[in-house]
């Protein structure tokens, strides 16, 4: 872990909890070693920080590579554990990258949109990153984000501070060893309904899609009683 | 960017385009007004009559579809989508490896100097014509229009405020839009690759990014 990540982190959940009414559920489900995935929906450019900030353990973030184009922010990038992948073109570089830092017991961030909502709805899922995330056979965590858009939406230019943010890691999923092509291909569409089940859950976007017979406002993530 | 750029005609009425910047957006035809709501990615909105009720942005989005989102009133006589703007582009045509403790990590583009023009979609192309030449040894256009025939794109992604398209003969584009929605060139972007993809018999497209991929 970088000296820039180790800093950087307490600081960020200083921030966060300052700025914001945060809260994270599910830390219990983060393996303590061992490498694993983690993939949340994607509603706002806070998403990664908030991420990386509230997990326990290093997670080296996929980002998209114009975040390195820029001299300070490729300094910052790659001490905050980041690498690029060019969303523009196949790129197995990044799937190198996201291999070899699982092989080294860490933890990896995909995100299965590629960007950010500009509605806050759950987008259709890269394909390409489903079949990454079958060829790792490591533990996968979905993690609910819920907020951020209300936050810094993608239309707007400064955040919102005080708004309510849910970060929910889930329960892990674990689809095996799939050791070949044809294994995982097959296993591709259900993965993906698994993981999308699992993100409008923990994002709270099922619950906003229900029919509300009652006629009674759905309750906002910060009326919700505790952790 | 603006709320405008999410809500670039009215949800209800249909009116095109929605007035407004910052985080205020309102249509001139049945008065309606957008402002970010309460939480819960809701967007209030107020009637002409003063009543306020919330929405998801969701819904909203969903309404904005069902009145014909971005193409509606973007279309050409010969029926095909066409829509023009005043751009922001640059041209990257090169890559540099990004390396950290001596490990490559990846790659990441390189983007020339902006260059202002406008961008047209039409007749099946995508055409850039700058307002103003390029200096000598920046990427960019030499001195003329690009035009890019939407079969012999590689990929369509977006990116913050921009939209990117990648030429299968290389090289990346980026484009931002200092007074039009990114999000609408997004969508009339993909309709019209759709579109043209179909009728010229590739196959129904199912994604645009990395690689534009029929069914």
């Amino acid at each position: 872990m970088t000296l820039v990540y180790r800093l950087a982190q307490p600081l960020a959940r200083f921030l966060f909890r300052l700025l914001f009414s945060i809260r994270v559920k599910g830390l219990e489900h983060i393996p303590r070693t061992g490498p694993f995935l983690l993939v949340p929906n994607h509603q706002s450019i806070m998403d990664p920080a908030v991420v990386q900030a509230f997990c326990p353990r290093l997670v080296h973030s996929m980002t998209k590579s114009t975040q390195f184009a820029g001299g300070f922010s490729r300094w910052l990038m790659t001490r905050l554990h980041g690498f690029p992948v060019r969303r523009y073109r196949i790129d197995p570089q990044s799937v190198r990258m996201v291999l070899r830092r699982l092989s080294e017991g860490d933890g990896v961030c995909v995100y299965p949109e590629g960007e950010r909502a500009w509605d806050a709805t759950l987008q259709p899922f890269r394909r390409g990153t489903i079949r990454v995330v079958l060829r790792t056979g490591v533990p996968v965590i979905p993690v609910g984000i819920d907020g951020t858009w209300d936050a810094w939406p993608r239309w707007r230019r400064l955040p919102r501070f005080g708004v309510p943010i849910r970060l929910t890691f889930g329960e892990p999923i674990h689809f095996g060893e799939l050791r070949s092509r044809r294994e995982r291909e097959r296993a591709l569409p259900d993965a993906e309904r698994r993981i999308r089940e699992k993100l409008l859950e923990l994002s709270g976007e099922a619950a906003r899609m229900r029919p509300n017979p009652t006629g009674n406002p759905v309750p906002h993530p910060s009326e919700e009683v505790g952790r | 960017m603006a709320l405008v750029d999410f809500l670039y005609r009215c949800p209800f009425c249909g009116r095109d385009p929605m007035e407004g910047k910052g985080l205020r957006a309102s249509c001139a035809g049945c008065g309606r007004g957008y402002a970010p709501g309460s939480g819960g990615t809701r967007i209030r909105i107020t009637e002409a009559g003063g009543t306020e009720s919330e929405v998801t942005a969701g819904e909203l989005a969903r309404l904005l579809a069902e009145k014909g989102g971005a193409t509606a009133s973007a279309r050409g006589p010969d029926g095909r989508v066409a829509y023009r703007s005043r751009v922001r582009a640059r041209f990257a045509d090169r890559e540099a490896p990004v390396r950290f403790r001596g490990e490559l990590l990846g790659f990441c583009e390189l983007f020339g100097e902006v260059v202002e023009g406008v961008l047209a979609l039409e007749e099946g192309h995508l055409r850039f014509q700058p307002t103003e030449v390029p200096k000598a040894g920046e990427s960019g256009p030499d001195g003329g229009s690009s035009a890019w025939p939407l079969l012999e794109l590689g990929a369509l992604q977006t990116s913050s405020s921009s939209v990117q398209i990648s030429p299968r003969e290389g090289g990346v584009v980026l484009f931002r839009f200092p007074d039009a929605s990114t999000r609408r060139w997004e969508e009339l972007l993909r309709t019209a690759i759709a579109e043209t993809w179909r009728d010229a018999g590739r196959g129904e497209v199912v994604e645009f990014q990395p690689r534009i991929r029929t069914a």
